[in-house]
């Protein structure tokens, strides 16, 4: 059995009175790529914007993994060992996780948790740099306060360093080195997309959301995505569920499929059979196809 | 393994530390007006400007880190002044009764500056926690009553003079003291612009929301941001008012906090620098221009009186904006401001 990483349960959520989300369940494995599609409207964003904190939701919970922090000393010690015995430790692991209610926290407290996520509408932050862009991200994991900032003694400088070269690390790996100290304004649309997912994960995340990466890009750049996804996945031991219109990058992507509706959950399953389902036909590729 | 490119501060000489030459210069404008002063050869009445100018970098640097880096709209900056002012004036002249000599004076004096500082700070603490958890202009609406409102509270408390004011403030803000406090601000400033917290504030001004969604407490930051500057405003009133020597409630009114405003926005906003070269300069204009109204009033058959230098500011604050939308320096900086670790992210003038 996999673990589970987010789970949503029985959230609806009202915008006065229209229903935007209606009793949406959700037990997300950790480790998979999830997607969620639907027609224009359907309340996907608000999905995320629920997970994230920016929205409490009318009703119903939501819950990401945790680790227990009182264990978080011998943590390093037992994951070691754990790794050289094998399945043996596995229950004892078990235990180390619960399920945090997160529903009421405020976006920052969610993002130190784990969840980040990048926007439907790009949102970089346009007149700093490239790096600001990241070190931001890296920020509440910064250990020095006011005073330390105003001495700029020591544990600045070093803080400071290691927050610079970690960041400079993660440009290298997006390939976006080059532009370390250009304002972020002044990037082509694709280098700011790798941008907004390098700065999603400066924030050291467990869970991924990302809302239309694909959303105005070229076939070429498309596959360049769906690959780079793959990759960061494996490589920052990730869960990742996304929104997409893009149906050949859903389906051939992701492992399993939600599919929204005014709200509702229509459908979901393998791409297989989503794609097979005549409702999800109906409401979602039939419209978009023919109307 | 390549060699770490960072620059390492150990290896730069001394004398090409940004900072010494910043604290070299000091000494050196400090040392000349000095010494003139010292000889005589110095008007007392426009050494006295330079003293009222150097106060006004540190109110206006620090009213650039709330309107500016941070972007939020205060316009109640003179009235946390008045608080720095009437803390440390009630302190030193009323409660203590001090003599403008004296080391022990001196020391509680410097006392006082820090207590005024600390006091406003502590209402702009008070005033930004209900008020920086909303979006929106709230805070310009709250600081504008605000600003008001303490005027009309020491208005009607006789232990500080009421509307009369308190007079006979003893004379410590010399130059040199001025000098200190002016340099240790802007350092001060400069120190948390380049540093996480400075970036958190500037992620709030370019998109609240996403600043809020990488991580950045924003209502933290917004009020440590709201109170840092406070606290400086307190500090510039204190200074202010014992260099002046005597204040009042109308001092520290609207048209005060415009007169600062009007520098933050034509000198940039988001740079230190600006507010600094702003701050100098429209003090030097204003007094400039006070004496060639004087001058014309009595030349020409109508009244021009010095009212008329707020209508000349706003011409200029709308001919800057017009030409240069970001003020003179937009949101560059003097090299000499920047630290050397962050030359190649942060952009410089000249
Ligand atoms: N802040 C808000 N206030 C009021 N209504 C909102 C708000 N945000 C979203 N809605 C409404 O909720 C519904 C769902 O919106 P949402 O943005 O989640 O759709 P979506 O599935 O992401 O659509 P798209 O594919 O266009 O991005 C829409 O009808 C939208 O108009
Ligand atoms: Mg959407």
């Amino acid at each position: 059995m996999q673990n589970t990483v987010l789970k949503i349960d029985h959230v609806t959520h009202y915008f006065g009175g229209l229903r935007a989300v209606s009793d949406f369940n959700m037990e997300l494995p950790e480790g998979a790529i999830w997607g969620l599609i639907g027609p224009n409207g359907a309340g996907k964003t608000t999905i995320f914007n629920l997970i994230t904190g920016v929205y409490i939701p009318t009703k119903g919970k939501i819950y990401f993994r945790q680790e227990r922090k009182f264990k978080k000393k011998s943590k390093d010690k037992n994951e070691q060992k754990g790794k050289k015995d094998s399945e043996g430790k596995k229950e004892q692991k078990e235990e180390r996780f619960y399920m945090e209610d997160i529903t009421r926290y405020k976006p920052h407290t969610i993002v130190s948790k784990g969840i980040a996520r990048t926007f439907q509408n790009l949102r970089i932050f346009p007149n700093l740099t490239v790096l600001d862009n990241i070190r931001i991200a890296e920020h509440f994991r910064v250990k020095y306060g006011l005073y330390d900032a105003v001495m700029r003694n020591k544990k600045f400088k070093e803080e400071e360093e290691k927050i610079k070269e970690e960041a400079i690390k993660l440009l290298k790996l997006f390939n976006l080195h080059s532009r370390t100290y250009s304002l972020a304004k002044g990037l082509p649309y694709g280098e700011l997309r790798r941008l907004e997912i390098a700065r999603a994960l400066a924030t050291h995340p467990k869970l991924l959301l990302l809302d239309e990466p694909a959303a105005g890009m070229n076939p070429k750049e498309t596959q360049e995505l769906m690959d780079m996804i793959l990759w960061i996945r494996k490589e920052f031991n990730l869960t990742i569920f996304l929104i997409e219109h893009h149906m050949k990058f859903v389906m051939g992507i992701c492992e399993h499929i939600k599919v929204m509706d005014f709200g509702e959950t229509i459908a979901e399953g393998t791409p297989q059979e989503v794609s097979n389902n005549p409702r999800v036909i109906e409401a979602y590729l039939g419209r978009k196809k023919y109307a | 393994m390549k060699a770490k490119e960072t620059v390492q501060d150990k290896k730069i000489p001394l004398f090409k530390k940004r900072d010494f030459q910043l604290l070299v210069g000091t000494v050196i404008f400090w040392a000349i007006f000095y010494t003139l002063t010292k000889f005589g050869m110095m008007n007392l009445y426009w050494m006295h400007i330079i003293n009222v100018s150097l106060i006004y970098v540190i109110l206006t640097t620090s009213l650039n880190l709330i309107n500016g880096f941070s972007g939020q709209f205060s316009i109640g900056h003179m009235g946390f002044a008045a608080v720095g002012a009437y803390t440390s004036a009630t302190l030193t002249t009323i409660v203590w009764n001090l003599p403008s000599h004296g080391v022990g004076p001196f020391s509680l004096f410097i006392l006082s500056v820090i207590l005024g500082g600390i006091a406003a700070a502590f209402i702009g603490f008070l005033i930004g926690l209900p008020t920086l958890r909303l979006r929106g202009d709230y805070l310009a609406i709250v600081t504008l009553a605000f600003g008001e409102i303490i005027r009309v509270v020491i208005n009607s408390i006789n232990f500080v003079g009421g509307p009369r004011g308190i007079p006979g403030i003893p004379r410590f803000s010399s130059f040199t003291v001025i000098v200190i406090f002016t340099f240790l601000s802007v350092i001060v400033l400069r120190n948390i612009i380049y540093s996480s917290i400075g970036r958190a504030l500037l992620s709030i001004r370019e998109d609240e929301v996403a600043s809020e969604l990488v991580g950045v407490h924003t209502t933290y930051y917004k009020v440590l941001g709201f109170t840092v500057g406070a606290f400086f405003a307190g500090i510039g009133g204190a200074l202010l008012a014992h260099l002046i020597q005597y204040i009042n409630p109308l001092q520290f009114g609207f048209m005060a906090t415009i007169y600062v405003l009007i520098m933050v926005y034509i000198g940039g906003v988001g740079s230190l620098s600006g507010s600094i070269v702003a701050a100098i300069g429209i003090t030097f204009l204003s007094e400039g221009l006070r004496l060639g109204l004087d001058k014309l009033d009595q030349v020409t058959p109508f009244h021009v009186g010095p009212e008329w230098r707020m209508v000349i500011f706003s011409v200029l604050l709308v001919a800057t904006m017009l030409y240069k939308t970001n003020g003179l320096m937009g949101d560059m900086e003097f090299k000499v401001l920047i630290p050397e670790e962050e030359d190649e992210n942060a952009k410089h003038g000249a």
